[in-house]
This record gives C-alpha cells, sequence and structure tokens, in this order.
C-alpha cells in the first residue's frame, strides 16, 4: 500500500470518524417524544424563564391527552421506487422489504434493491436501509459493484411520488458480519442518511455465503453538517 | 510509510550515506542497497536481517545475501517521509513529540535487539516519522566504527573503537538523540529527562541503561500521561515482498555484485507468495488443479513447480537429505543434524564433495539411494507442496524427482525421507502414474465455475504478457481495484468500526428489563392514617412470557372518602394551568427520555398533584399523561387534591385534605404511575415499571393492564387471544407483535367484548394501554403510551452467495501468477543453463 491509497484510507476513515460524532452530538434532538423533562425537587424549574406567581404551581410538566382513539394511521410518506448510481451505472426498482423468518433482512432478487420497511424514509431522521445482492444464485447483483463507490459519488432515490432525493456518498465500508455495527447502520434517530448494504469480503463456500458486509453511507446533497 | 515513487532516469545514483549505501532507482522504485563487510555480516547475520522484516517499527529489509565476489549486501526501501532530524527544535514541534519520537524509535530497537541486531549508528535522519508511527531505519546495518565522522556524534565510543555494537551502544545513540530534541529549551526539561541523557551518554557501557526498552520507559515515565504516543510503523509483508520482487530485478540489473542465481531465487520468491495468494483463493474449493506450463501446477494448496534436480549419484537410504537455504543437500547420516545445520558450510562441503560422484566411490552409501544434486526449491513452494492435498508423483529420471507426501507436515527431515524413497526406485522399477491434472467439476457451485475453467486457462496464457505490462507499470500505483478493496477498505473499516462502536455506544441505552430496583416484600407504607380503613399492602407478582416482571401496589391506609368540591376546574384541556402553556407533547416517548410519567386513570377526577410537597401537576384530568419527569429513585409521596383554582405551590398551603396521600417507590428506570380506582373504588396510585427491553426485528410491543373496576377479561389481538392474556385489575399482559397494525380487544368471561380499539405499532415501539374506569357506571376508558427507541435490526443481511466477488479476484491473482510463472519458468531456465552456486 503506498502513500496515496494510506492516505486516503486515513481520511476516509477520519471521515467516518467525524460524521460518526456529528451524529452522536446531533442524537436525541429530534424525537418526536417529549424533550423537556420537569424535574422534580430542585428549585422550582420554569421552563419559560418567566417569573410566575409563587403561589401557582411553579414545575411545569408537560401533559398531553393519552386517550385511545381509534388509531389513525398516519399515511406513510411515499416509498422508494428506484434508485440510481451512475458511477456504478446502476438503475434498480427497489422494493419494500422486512425480516423474514430468521429475522434475517428479506433481501429481494439479484437485481432488486429492498428497501427495509422499518428503516426511515428518504428525508425523515435515521438511517434510511437499501439492501441488495453482490451477487446471487450465480449471477451479479445489484449491487456487485457497490465496493467500488468512492466518496462524493451521486446517486439519487426516487420515490413512488416521482420526487427524487439526491444524496453524496460520504463512506464506504466493509464489516465482518459479526461486527456490523447495526446500531448506527439501522439507527432510527438523528441525522439523516442512507445506507447502502451488500456483502463482501471472503467467501465462505461451505455456508454460500460471504463474510463480511460492504456498508456505503451517502447523505442528503443539501446536506450542511457533514 | 512511503516508498520512493518518483520516476527518475534509469540508472543507479550512488550517495555516500555513512554506510556505503547505494540508492537504485529504476522504473520509479528506489531502493537503498547497503554493502557490509564481509568480516561481520555472516549468514547467520544476513538471515537476521531478513527475518526481521516482520518487526514493526523497523524499515524492513527486504533482501539481503551475498553476492557473486561474497561481498555481503542489504536492500531496503527508499522512504520518502519526514526523519526526526526535520522535527528537532527550533525546526519543528516541541521537544515533547521529538522525544516521544525517541521514545517509539527505542521501543522498535529494543524489538530487534531482541532479535540479536543491533545498530551502532542510531541518528535522528533514520527515524522516520509517518503521521503516528515512527520507522528506524538502519538496523543490522550500521557499521558504526567505519561511519563518517560527522556522523561520530551519535555513534557510542566502544563502536568507535571497533567493538561491536550491543544494546548499550544503541542506548548510547539514544541518549544522544534525545539530548538532540530537547534544543535549547532546557528550562522546562524535567530532571528525570536531563539524568537519562546523562545517564545514558556515560562513556562505560555498563553505566548505562541496560536496554532501550529500559530507556523507553524512563522517558515515557518522564513525559507524563498525556504524552503525544507514536507507535511503530508496520509495513505489510506482502508489501515488502512485492518491493523484494521489484528490488531483485534492480539489483541483479545494476549492481554489479549482485548474483543472478539469488535473483532467479527471489523471483521464485515471488512466485510463491504469489501462490499463496492464489491459494487463499482457491482454497476450499473442490480440487482443481491446473498445468500452466510444464512443470508448473496451480492447485489449491498454491503454484507447485517442478524444481531442475539434477541426478549425480546414488547415496544410501539412511542418509538424510535436507532442504535448506540452498537446495537440497546430502549429509552423511553420521552427521548430527540439528537446525544450525542448514547453514553451516559442513552441509554445502558436504555437497560440494559428493556432488557428481558415482555411487560406488561414496563412503558407507549404499546402491540404491540417489544423491539429488542442488535443487532449487524455494522453501515456501516446497513448503506449499509438502501440504499438498492431492499428491504427484512424477517421472523419476533424468527430468528430476519430487515426490510430495500429501499426509507430511513439512519437516525437512520427513521431506527428505520422501525424497530418499522415491529415489531409490529406479525408472523401470517404478510406475509413475501419469502427471494428473483434476478437472474442475463443472456442477460444482455455480455454472460459473465451469465458465471459470475455461476463463482462467485462456487467461492465464494470454495473461501472461498483460501481466508484464502490468508489472512495469505497477511502480507506485494502486494496482487492481477489486484486490485492493479488501486492504484499503479493510483498515478504514478498523477505524471506523472503531469510531461506530464508541457512537453506538453512547446512543444505545435502552436495553435494562423494567425492573423496579426497590422491590418492597408485602410492606405496609402507611404515612397517613386517619381513618377506619387499614388497607393491607399486597405485593403481586406477574409472570409474562417475555420477562418476569415484580409488580408493585404500595398502599398506605387511605383517607376518607372524596368530598366534592364545588369548586371544580373545568379545565377540559391538557394544559398546565400556569402563565405560561408547555408544549402538549404527542406521539412516542423516546427510551433513553422516558423517566417517570403519571397517568390520570380516575374517571370524573380533577386533581391537582403534589410530589414531596411540591405541586406538579396542577388540574391533572382523566385520560392525560403527565411527563417524562425526572424523579429520583426512592421514595416519593403523592398526595392528590381536588382540583382548585389557583393551587398552592406547596402542600403544606393547602386548606383542604388530600384525595389520596401515598407514598410510592420508583427505581431507576422508567415507570408510570398510574392514579385508578382500586376494587373498593377508592383512588390509588401503582407504579408499573415500562418494559423497554429491545423488540425482535420488525415488531413492536403492547402492555395492557387492566386498572379498571370489573371482572377479569382476556386480551385479545387480531381477534385471537393472547398466551398469559388474562388478567385481573391491576395486572398486565405483555404482548409482542409485529409492526404494524392491529385491533386489540379485552373480552370477559362470557365473551363479552367491553374494549375495542384498533393500534400502530411501529417497529421498536412499546405501546403501553392503561384501561380504567368502570364499565357498570359506563366509565370505561383506556389510555396510551408509546414509547420508542427499542428496535432491533435484523440479524443479518445476507446478500450473496455466488462468490463471484471471489473469481475477480482469481482473475486478478491468475495474471499475477501468470507473470510470476513465465518470469520464474525463463529465469529457471536461464539458471539451469549456467548453474552457479553461492556458498
Amino acid at each position: 500500500m503506498n502513500r496515496r491509497v494510506l492516505s486516503g484510507v486515513l481520511v476516509l476513515g477520519s471521515t467516518l470518524a467525524t460524521v460518526g460524532a456529528a451524529v452522536t452530538a446531533d442524537n436525541g434532538g429530534n424525537q418526536a417524544g417529549s424533550s423537556a423533562m420537569g424535574v422534580i425537587g430542585s428549585a422550582a424549574v420554569d421552563l419559560s424563564g418567566e417569573v410566575v406567581d409563587p403561589s401557582r404551581a411553579r414545575v411545569q410538566v408537560p401533559v398531553r391527552d393519552g386517550r385511545l382513539t381509534d388509531d389513525v394511521v398516519d399515511e406513510q410518506g411515499p416509498h422508494p421506487v428506484m434508485i440510481r448510481i451512475g458511477d456504478i451505472a446502476l438503475e434498480a426498482p427497489i422494493l419494500s422489504v422486512g425480516v423474514d423468518e430468521d429475522k434475517q433482512l428479506d433481501v429481494p432478487a439479484a437485481d432488486t434493491v429492498g428497501w427495509y420497511e422499518h428503516s426511515s424514509l428518504p428525508g425523515e431522521s435515521g438511517a434510511t436501509v437499501l439492501a441488495a445482492h453482490v451477487d446471487y444464485g450465480g449471477k451479479p447483483g445489484a449491487f456487485y459493484n457497490l465496493a467500488d463507490l468512492r466518496p462524493n459519488a451521486a446517486l439519487e432515490v426516487e420515490m413512488a411520488d416521482g420526487s427524487v432525493v439526491r444524496y453524496r456518498v460520504i463512506g464506504n465500508t466493509q464489516y465482518d458480519k459479526t461486527e456490523l455495527p447495526a446500531e448506527e447502520v439501522f439507527r432510527k434517530t438523528g441525522d439523516t442518511v442512507l445506507q447502502l448494504i451488500t456483502c463482501g469480503g471472503e467467501f465462505d463456500p461451505g455456508a454460500r455465503t460471504y463474510l463480511a458486509n460492504v456498508v456505503v453511507t451517502a447523505v442528503p446533497e443539501e446536506s450542511q453538517s457533514f | 510509510m512511503n516508498t520512493h515513487d518518483e520516476t527518475t532516469e534509469d540508472s543507479i545514483t550512488t550517495s555516500v550515506n555513512g554506510f556505503d549505501e547505494i540508492v537504485v532507482a529504476d522504473e520509479g522504485t528506489a531502493v537503498k542497497v547497503t554493502v557490509g563487510s564481509p568480516e561481520r555480516w555472516d549468514r547467520s547475520h544476513l538471515r537476521r536481517l531478513r527475518q526481521s522484516a516482520d518487526l514493526p517499527g523497523l524499515v524492513p529489509v527486504i533482501d539481503s545475501d551475498f553476492a557473486s565476489d561474497g561481498t555481503p549486501f542489504a536492500v531496503t526501501p527508499v522512504i520518502d517521509d519526514p526523519t526526526l532530524a526535520s522535527m528537532i527544535p527550533p525546526a519543528g514541534p516541541a521537544w515533547q513529540d521529538c522525544a516521544a519520537i525517541t521514545e517509539a524509535a527505542a521501543r522498535a530497537t529494543h524489538e530487534a535487539h531482541l532479535r540479536g541486531l543491533f545498530h551502532g549508528a542510531l541518528s535522528p535522519d533514520q527515524i522516520y516519522v509517518v503521521g503516528d508511527d515512527v520507522a528506524v531505519a538502519g538496523i543490522g546495518l550500521g557499521l558504526g566504527g567505519e561511519a563518517r565522522p560527522d556522523y561520530h556524534h551519535w555513534v557510542a565510543p566502544e563502536v568507535l573503537d571497533g567493538i561491536d555494537a550491543t544494546e548499550r551502544s544503541d542506548v548510547y545513540s539514544l541518549g544522544k538523540i534525545l539530548e538532540a530534541s530537547l534544543g535549547d529549551s532546557l528550562e522546562d526539561v524535567p530532571r528525570s529527562v536531563r539524568r537519562l541523557i546523562m545517564w545514558s551518554g556515560s562513556d562505560t557501557p555498563e553505566a548505562r541503561p541496560p536496554s532501550a526498552l529500559e530507556f523507553a520507559s524512563i522517558l515515557a515515565e518522564a513525559l507524563g500521561d498525556d504524552r503525544k504516543t507514536y507507535s511503530p510503523a508496520f509495513i505489510p509483508t506482502a508489501e515488502a515482498n512485492t518491493l523484494a520482487a521489484t528490488a531483485s530485478g534492480i539489483v541483479a540489473a545494476h549492481t554489479p555484485t549482485s548474483s543472478s542465481s539469488r535473483a532467479s531465487g527471489l523471483a521464485a520468491g515471488g512466485a510463491a507468495i504469489g501462490a499463496a495468494a492464489v491459494a487463499s483463493q482457491l482454497a476450499g474449493d473442490a480440487p482443481d488443479t491446473i498445468e500452466v506450463a510444464d512443470g508448473v501446477e496451480i492447485t489449491p494448496d498454491g503454484v507447485e513447480i517442478e524444481a531442475p534436480i539434477e541426478e549425480v549419484g546414488v547415496v544410501d537410504n539412511d542418509d538424510d537429505i535436507l532442504v535448506g537455504d540452498s537446495g537440497v543437500d546430502v549429509i552423511d547420516d553420521e552427521t548430527d543434524l540439528d537446525e544450525t545445520d542448514l547453514d553451516e558450510t559442513d552441509l554445502d562441503e558436504t555437497e560440494a564433495e559428493h556432488v557428481g560422484e558415482p555411487a560406488e566411490e561414496l563412503d558407507g552409501v549404499g546402491e540404491d539411494a540417489v544423491i539429488t544434486g542442488e535443487v532449487e526449491i524455494d522453501e515456501e513452494a516446497a513448503a506449499l507442496a509438502a501440504a499438498a492435498e492431492t499428491s504427484q508423483l512424477e517421472d523419476i529420471g533424468e527430468g528430476g524427482t519430487l515426490l510430495e507426501d500429501d499426509e507430511a507436515a513439512f519437516d525437512s527431515r520427513e521431506y527428505s525421507k520422501g525424497i530418499t524413497e522415491a529415489a531409490t526406485e529406479t525408472a523401470d522399477d517404478y510406475e509413475v502414474p501419469a502427471a494428473q491434472t483434476v478437472e474442475l467439476d463443472p456442477t460444482y457451485g455455480d455454472d460459473s465455475r465451469g465458465n471459470r475453467a475455461g476463463i482462467l486457462v485462456g487467461a492465464i496464457l494470454a495473461g501472461g504478457l498483460a501481466l508484464i505490462a502490468w508489472g512495469l507499470l505497477r511502480s507506485g500505483d494502486e494496482g487492481f481495484d477489486h484486490s485492493t478493496t479488501g486492504t484499503t477498505v479493510a483498515p478504514v473499516a478498523d477505524e471506523a468500526a472503531g469510531a461506530d462502536t464508541e457512537n453506538s455506544d453512547t446512543e444505545a441505552n435502552t436495553t435494562t428489563d423494567a425492573e423496579p430496583s426497590a422491590p418492597v416484600a408485602g410492606a405496609d407504607e402507611a404515612t397517613e392514617s386517619n381513618t377506619s380503613e387499614t388497607a393491607t399492602g399486597t405485593e403481586s407478582e406477574e409472570t409474562t412470557d417475555t420477562s418476569a416482571e415484580t409488580e408493585e401496589q404500595t398502599t398506605t391506609s387511605t383517607t376518607e372518602a372524596t368530598t366534592t368540591s364545588t369548586e371544580a376546574p373545568a379545565s377540559e384541556e391538557s394544559v398546565v394551568e400556569a402563565e405560561t402553556s408547555v408544549p402538549i407533547v404527542n406521539g412516542p416517548v423516546s427510551a433513553d427520555e422516558a423517566g417517570i410519567q403519571i397517568v390520570h386513570g380516575v374517571p370524573g377526577a380533577d386533581v391537582d398533584v403534589y410530589v414531596d410537597g411540591e405541586a406538579i401537576i396542577p388540574g391533572f384530568t382523566a385520560g392525560t399523561i403527565a411527563g417524562p419527569i425526572a424523579l429520583d429513585a426512592g421514595s416519593h409521596v403523592v398526595d392528590l387534591y381536588q382540583a382548585v383554582d389557583g393551587a398552592p405551590a406547596a402542600a403544606g398551603d393547602r386548606t383542604d385534605l388530600p384525595i389520596t396521600s401515598q407514598s410510592v417507590t420508583v427505581g431507576s428506570d422508567p415507570a408510570s404511575l398510574i392514579a385508578h380506582l382500586d376494587g373498593n373504588g377508592e383512588v390509588l396510585l401503582s407504579s408499573f415499571a415500562e418494559n423497554l427491553a429491545p423488540t425482535d426485528p420488525a415488531q413492536g410491543r403492547i402492555v395492557v393492564r387492566h386498572l379498571a373496576q370489573g371482572p377479569e377479561v382476556t386480551v385479545n389481538v387480531d381477534g385471537e387471544p393472547v398466551p398469559d392474556g388474562t388478567i385481573g385489575n391491576g395486572e398486565f399482559a405483555t404482548i409482542p407483535l409485529a409492526a404494524g397494525q392491529h385491533t386489540v380487544s379485552a373480552v370477559t368471561d362470557d365473551g363479552t367484548e367491553v374494549a375495542n380499539a384498533s393500534i400502530t405499532v411501529e417497529d421498536g415501539e412499546l405501546a403501553s394501554i392503561t384501561v380504567f374506569g368502570s364499565a357498570e357506571a359506563g366509565t370505561l376508558d383506556a389510555v396510551v403510551q408509546s414509547f420508542s427507541g427499542l428496535s432491533s435490526a435484523p440479524t443479518e443481511v445476507p446478500t450473496g452467495n455466488s462468490n463471484l466477488l471471489g473469481m475477480d479476484e482469481d482473475m486478478t491473482s491468475l495474471y499475477l501468477v501468470g507473470l510470476t510463472t513465465l518470469v520464474m519458468v525463463i529465469a529457471g531456465g536461464a539458471v539451469m543453463a549456467r548453474r552457479r552456486r553461492i556458498l
């Protein structure tokens, strides 16, 4: 490995570390849930900063109506339906997928990309997870060349309503499957990212499976925080 | 680590750098060839040098050997990075950095000392600094006493006097380097550092610190914990070997004192390394052997090279044949064999003596054995061959004999016995099966494998030429994308995985079983008793199918019945009655922000809630949820008063009596305090821990709590009763279920459905449903508390089963093998043509 490769590696590594730190720092602020906790027992906390009549209740605790009404299912936003990555000449349809009976991600057929339906939608907080085969049944899969994606590569995801979200690759990492940072890759809170997952690394011919996952991370094009 | 990769003229640049070093640049690759003196560098020293390539923190010696005239030389890569010399004050950073670099250099030097290699003339311009890594050049190469005068400053006096360098000589040099690192800033240098410098600079070796490790330890302690640490740089062996393969060409082409037989040996070494790469790709596949050229085959375990062998005579069965550095040698069976014999000159003399002699003239030699003369076998190839699963027997005859016992581990004697045994049979007596090439099983794996066979064979033949071009362009470039993707990405993965793991650790904190940390065993906590009723405290334990939970009910003696107040505030909204409005929050609460929530499950009662005497929820109405709030673990007194306008902040200021006053105990885990009616219609506060354990992938969880006045019910989800789903007042059922929308209903014993709702639970969400009120009075109602952040990722992302990536790498490696095979075959032929031996 010569200097160019090594320095590229170091740049990528430190970029990812920075990304990771930024993500962590930003996490927790985007919850729909309460982020203001009233604290009992200490000096009365006035969350608004205003001075209130001391005879009135001074500690203000958020209160909400919890009645169980007939749940109106929020219409989820449009699902992703197509992905295009110019640098690796990929254009593939996206299906929404869940997990199979073994609790593994139910990846669709070789030339189709799966959007893990329990991951965030593009634009929502957290990670949008797309997975596709690197190879399957002897044929190359949709993500066959995923490992070739370099930082700043552009890609776009088209949604069911025709809108298009553009992304920019910020990381391309290979993990042993046993060491895949699932908490980070599948997180539902924090900064919006796109995670493209496929297999790679050593192949175990006995088990007919690869031993590593390749994860490409991308952020929306206008993203400022990276 | 940078190896010199600027393209220079195709010529030798000679620079005398204190130790007669020649810098050779060829096709953009530069190496340093250091010429040693035959008196100081014997075979064992050269072997130690070569074997030091794996030590971290040293610039590796990628080759060392004797030239044809007996001059020993060593080859090291040229490093482009800055040295400590450029960082010494005032040029560079603070002296502490330079001292830290010196410490790392001392540690690396110590490792070399353990291998028997000493420097003798360590100086700042031989300590390379690559980022946070340090590499020391010149270990084992320095001639010490013959250094140029301007280097004498760094050299220990005894070495200048001609004594061989030892650990303490290097410690002297390290001390001088440390002294130089300080520059002029002696004021803020700790005393221990100055003492170390003085100690190391002693003229008497015995008076100095005994080892470089000791030096480093003292320095580390003096610098303290917050120093910048430098680590030993490490050049992967593969890179070193690739350099070696390139260096051999350079050395052979330019340095007149090199030996071409060594060059071919290096090329064979290169082939062996390529073979190892191929082996790892093919490992585990069905046995498939491809004959690439005459006598050269690719097998699952590597490249098998039929070594050229000259039969020159016969030895006895009992004689030992050793495979050593210089090939297969014959020793008389009376010679005592041990490891060191491999290099000893006895061996070579014996060989030299016997080669060419007819058997009868040898002493103690029977007529049946065969002396195999010098064999150019690369040790690695021999080892691979010995470990091969396929045993190959080839013609015994003039062409040569190589017998691999497929069960023998590579032990030189075992191997030699194998050779002896085969060699005892003459061509006539011995029936040799045809050289076997096992065809690829076309049905193995996918059909692409059959195609691979054809592609491979054709590609190797055609690809040899392509690889020559590749090799020429190779210098300085990154190589194939596929084959380097693994290596470039892996270190990133390590770094990023390290970073990401840290981050995910800080994010994930949701996993505890929600057990109250202070279970009270049937205790009565009576804080106020001014009634006639005494309720006994009960504790009921519920086990559910997913976890054991302890539900706590702490009761106190209750007060008299509620008095209706004429001043019931009509606040319908769930807004805290205060000057400023607090945002109403809906939607799930993140599990790591869930503190204590307070649920109002008493229909028709608007209350003011006081905790520990302080009003926190004025005008709390039924069906609303307050919080999350942070409540210290332990016991707290909760008072519920009839809600009034202008409720005083302190319970002590209230003029009326509370509806209920109770001590509740909370742990540190999220929980809900629920006000409800007990079996007697009295207001009770019960504490329920929230089950925030992680959910299975693509699943959520529903908890149904029965706090209504009424009979026990069975919880149904999507029309089916849930296991352990029959709950009475005060009990709850825990139901894991697939993410999505479900109908939840409660059915009494007689089949009457008393409640029914549609709930959507997302992946990783908990919906805690509290049913309260009274069916009889028609006030049955329910509230739901949602929590998020419990999700689990799918257990695996299985996205590949055909190893097409591996095929690509095979192609790459086989191109490499194709070239090196060609080179080796040519070189081997050339060597055969003019056989020469070195020592």
